[in-house]
């Protein structure tokens, strides 16, 4: 299913905004994939040292979290580039050609949305956190903040990535 | 009536076609701005929902599976199945169902069974003349085995959820998973028979299985070990999942499979791209959890179906009915989050095994995945072949009531599910 | 009338979450309905780990968090994790109008929550392991046990175990299998997660200490009524004593529990504990930081009760 769809970001596109946008959002999957390599070898490390060393590491679980999180919102523009996201085309493949840009509009819209809700709440979150001073309970004892800001990144990369494919569709 | 209206409006905002977890996210936005007014909280509720270690088991067993299927142990896993059986009328649904009964075991998810036996099996079956219908609905069906026979990522989700052993459901969903795949193997001989123009391939004799089995012994050894591993207690469930890839890694590179740097990327890659798009739907129904939580309509929810005053018996129908209504629109693990914390109160209450109650929501959600008009497996299936949608729901119409059917029996014997934890000293 | 959401983290059928809820029905009365007070356990609403921040910021109004979560936050609420410190239930009966408690309470509130109740938890924890129950020093040498903080971590590291980490969800199936050797837990939550499945032999000792605390926004707080905040400090009282009731009977009634289904219990005698202590307890405090001026008031009053 993967590499079939036509992805955003073709030679002839405008440098600005859509190769640039297209560029940043590549080299965060490319982050992303490399998270899950780094989450894979952090897991054999801990199993080693449990087992060979009798030393466990103590922050596996806390990191993979923190990981994770950090793999997610950097990797979810580019699955919205690749058109992996999944949406129910009963509609879509129902209406005519004139309709179609429309639905691709409000399908780019509503990740704007989307981003822009879940960004405005996390930096509220996070401005908060930082006044707060509120810090980790556990083997990494770090301001909660910290591991929220991959969040706020995420949002804007999807808002940015969509707002490629809203143009696109506005130019036709 | 609040119900009403805000599944209403769900459901409305998933059919205008802009993706699942935008339309999850935005409903929760607009409950959240008439309930409170504001957005607050929401942010949150997407970060605690993904900070969770056990998670790293989704990105992990499609990272393996893509190993697999790139290394073509996969491939070779299809051969066996088709050797040993497929010269039998029905022979080749069958493979089918066997193949994907033992991806199941491989693969934690039912999308990535699906995609993986579908892209070898489906031109098969057309190819010695099965109706195109047959072949989408047995690899839709038969693909579901991925979240019912362990491991299995949704398992992993209501685990969390409802703090019942992970290992435990793995164990459990053993017997009903083979049950099913013998269900739907008998289902598939017969069907075969009533059709014309079935052509069964010649008997490729013993000496012919023997080389397929020897080829395909590295995709059959990797269930012994990851279940082995977290069986015998030498690893947890994420650490099995980290296991597991790093066996398929061997064998890809180890076996002289011509699976170099650029494939490891690749599957990189595409474990990535699976589990982004499984964990933005994880992040909306953690926001529409949320909202709908804060206004109370669970908890009405629970009240209704509690003051209904059932037994155990009839609170397991109504509840199997509801999921089945749900799992028409929704994806699995939103149902899974949306419901387990709803409804555990009651099940504890109702002293409901949360284990057997885990397997029969397995089966229901294997369900909401080939039924219309939201059912992922539906959608691989048309993004492998570019079938109709008719086509593949007709297809997958008589897995449904064989499923349903499977639900009967493990109510009718709990035990089916419940023995082979018990046996292995799984108490809950 | 008002609505107050309170969240907190305990499943519904701990007993101390039955405590919450009847907490909120008292408010509720005792407000005589001013105050709406809607419950949401189990981590429904908000998880544990954002409670603290959630109430502050004002997304919910009131939450429940044991004192651990405060962890390095506000370091103070942690001194009743040091082993074997109280024990005594006397300081806890004492503990809601006592002059430590008023000294939290305003540390809560320079930190952004305004305290409403104390709810004790437990005193009576469990050593769990297979085989013999784990009561000398020497027992823990080169076993596996699931840490809890690393504060405590380090005690256990004393008694030369080796602690280690791993989520809430996975434990009981780490001992059924043997990933860990053994477990630190609460007697109730012992019986209640079922333990006594994978382990063999538990040692009650009174080695931990846990409190779960009610708090409210404070410009919340502050907006109510003079009656509704008399309805909460009252309520807050009587909460605090039910809490005692039902903790003292969880924790009486979990080595009978055990025993009846066949695994040892040994309940750790005074010099058992002595010599737990001694071992444990320095390493505990200089992990935990010695010499902080706070902690050291608090200590003192608490040596006054
Ligand atoms: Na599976
Ligand atoms: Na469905």
């Amino acid at each position: 299913m993967h590499g079939q769809e036509p992805e955003s970001g073709a030679a002839d596109a405008p440098l600005f905004p859509d190769r640039i946008v297209t560029a940043l959002v590549r080299l965060c999957g490319a982050l992303s994939a490399l998270l899950i390599l780094v989450i894979l070898a952090q897991i054999t490390v801990a199993v080693v040292r449990r087992y060979l060393l009798d030393r466990p590491l103590q922050w596996n679980d806390e990191m993979i979290g923190y990981l994770l999180v950090a793999a997610v919102m950097l990797g979810a523009a580019e699955a919205l580039r690749r058109g992996d996201h999944i949406a129910i085309d009963l509609l879509p493949s129902r209406v005519g050609p004139r309709a179609k840009p429309g639905l691709q509009a409000l399908s780019a819209l509503s990740v704007i949305a989307f981003a822009a809700v879940v960004g405005v709440s996390i930096w509220d979150s996070i401005a908060f956190a930082i006044s707060f001073g509120s810090y980790s309970v556990g083997y990494i004892e770090i301001q909660t903040w910290i591991p929220q800001i991959p969040v706020l990144i995420g949002c804007v990369l999807l808002a940015l990535m969509a707002l490629v494919r809203l143009l696109q569709v506005i130019r036709g | 009536m609040t119900l009403f209206l805000v599944f209403a409006g769900l459901i409305l905002l998933l059919l205008t076609g802009i993706p699942i977890f935008a339309a999850l996210g935005l409903a929760a936005a607009t409950i959240m701005m008439i309930a409170e007014g504001d957005i607050d909280g929401l942010g949150d509720a997407v970060y605690a929902h993904l900070d969770k270690p056990a998670l790293a088991t989704i990105p992990l067993f499609v990272f393996m599976a893509q190993v697999m299927i790139r290394a073509k142990v996969i491939d070779e896993l299809y051969d066996f199945a088709h050797a040993l059986i497929g010269h039998v009328k029905g022979g080749l649904g069958v493979a089918t169902v066997m193949a994907c009964t033992i991806f199941a075991a491989i693969s934690g998810s039912s999308v990535a069974t699906a995609l993986s036996i579908g892209s070898s099996a489906i031109p098969q079956m057309k190819r010695f003349g099965y109706p195109e219908r047959d072949a989408l609905g047995v690899v839709a069906a038969g693909g579901t085995l991925g979240i019912l026979i362990p491991p299995s990522g949704p398992m992993i989700l209501y685990a969390i959820v409802s703090e019942a052993s992970i290992g435990g459901l793995f164990l459990a969903g053993v017997v009903p998973g083979l049950m099913l795949a013998v269900i739907f193997a008998i289902f598939c001989m017969i069907q075969a028979r009533t059709r014309t123009g079935i052509a069964a391939p010649d008997w490729a004799g013993w000496a012919q299985v023997a080389r397929a089995f020897r080829r395909s012994i590295w995709a059959l050894l990797a269930p012994p070990l990851v279940m082995g591993g977290i069986y015998f207690g030498v690893f947890t469930a994420t650490e099995a999942a980290a296991a597991g890839s790093l066996y398929a890694l061997i064998v890809a590179f180890l076996a002289g499979r011509g699976f170099g740097l650029a494939d490891l990327w690749h599957c990189a890659v595409s474990a990535m791209r699976t589990s982004m798009m499984i964990f933005l739907i994880i992040a909306g129904a953690a926001m529409f959890g949320h909202a709908i939580t804060l206004i109370r309509l669970p908890v009405g929810v629970t009240e209704t179906v509690a003051g209904l005053g059932l037994g155990p018996l009839g609170f397991i129908l109504v509840v199997m009915a509801l999921i089945f209504v749900l799992g028409m629109f929704l994806e699995s693990i939103a149902i899974i989050l949306i419901t387990t914390p709803i409804l555990l109160p009651t099940l504890i209450g109702l002293q409901i095994d949360p284990i057997w109650y885990g397997i029969l929501l397995m089966i229901n959600l294997e369900l909401a995945m080939i039924t219309p008009p939201v059912g992922m497996n539906l959608f691989v299936i048309k993004g492998i072949t570019n079938a109709t949608l008719s086509t593949i729901v007709r297809g997958a119409s008589p897995f449904v009531l064989l499923m349903i059917a499977g639900m009967g029996l493990l109510i009718l014997f709990p035990d089916l599910a419940t023995w082979l934890p018990r046996a292995a000293g799984y108490g809950r | 009338q008002t609505v107050m959401r309170c969240s907190h983290q305990l499943p519904p059928a701990h007993h101390i979450a039955k405590v919450v809820d009847r907490w909120a029905a008292e408010v509720e009365k005792l407000s005589e309905g001013e105050l709406d007070v809607q419950v949401f356990g189990a981590d429904s609403l908000v998880g544990a780990r954002d409670n603290i921040v959630s109430t502050a910021k004002g997304d919910i109004e009131c939450a429940f968090s044991l004192n651990f979560q405060w962890g390095k936050t506000l370091p103070i609420m942690n001194v009743t994790v040091a082993p074997f410190a109280f024990g005594d239930i006397e300081i806890w009966k004492k503990w809601p109008t006592s002059e430590a408690a008023a000294f939290l309470e305003e540390k809560l509130l320079e930190k952004g929550v305004k305290n409403v109740v104390w709810m004790f938890q437990t005193n009576t924890s469990v050593f769990t392991t297979k085989g013999e129950p784990l009561v000398k020093p020497e027992d823990f040498k080169g076993l596996k046990i699931r840490g809890l903080t690393p504060p405590f971590d380090a005690a256990l590291a004393a008694l030369g175990a080796t602690p280690t980490a791993m989520p809430g969800s996975e434990v009981y199936q780490a001992l059924a299998t043997g990933v860990v050797d053994g477990a630190i837990t609460d007697v109730a939550a012992a019986v209640s997660r079922k333990y006594y499945e994978v382990q063999d032999a538990f040692t009650v000792v009174p080695v931990l200490s846990a409190y779960l605390h009610g708090y409210l926004n404070p410009a919340f707080y502050d907006g109510l009524s003079d009656k509704s905040k008399e309805a909460l400090k009252q309520a807050g009282l009587e909460a605090s004593e039910w809490a005692i009731e039902a903790s003292t009977e969880a924790g009486n009634a979990g080595p009978d529990q055990l025993r009846e289904k066949g695994v040892k219990v040994h309940i750790a005698t005074p010099e058992e504990n002595a010599a737990l202590e001694a071992v444990m307890r320095p390493a505990f405090d200089k992990a935990f930081g010695e010499g902080d001026a706070d902690s050291q008031k608090l200590l003192d009053l608490l040596g006054k009760m």
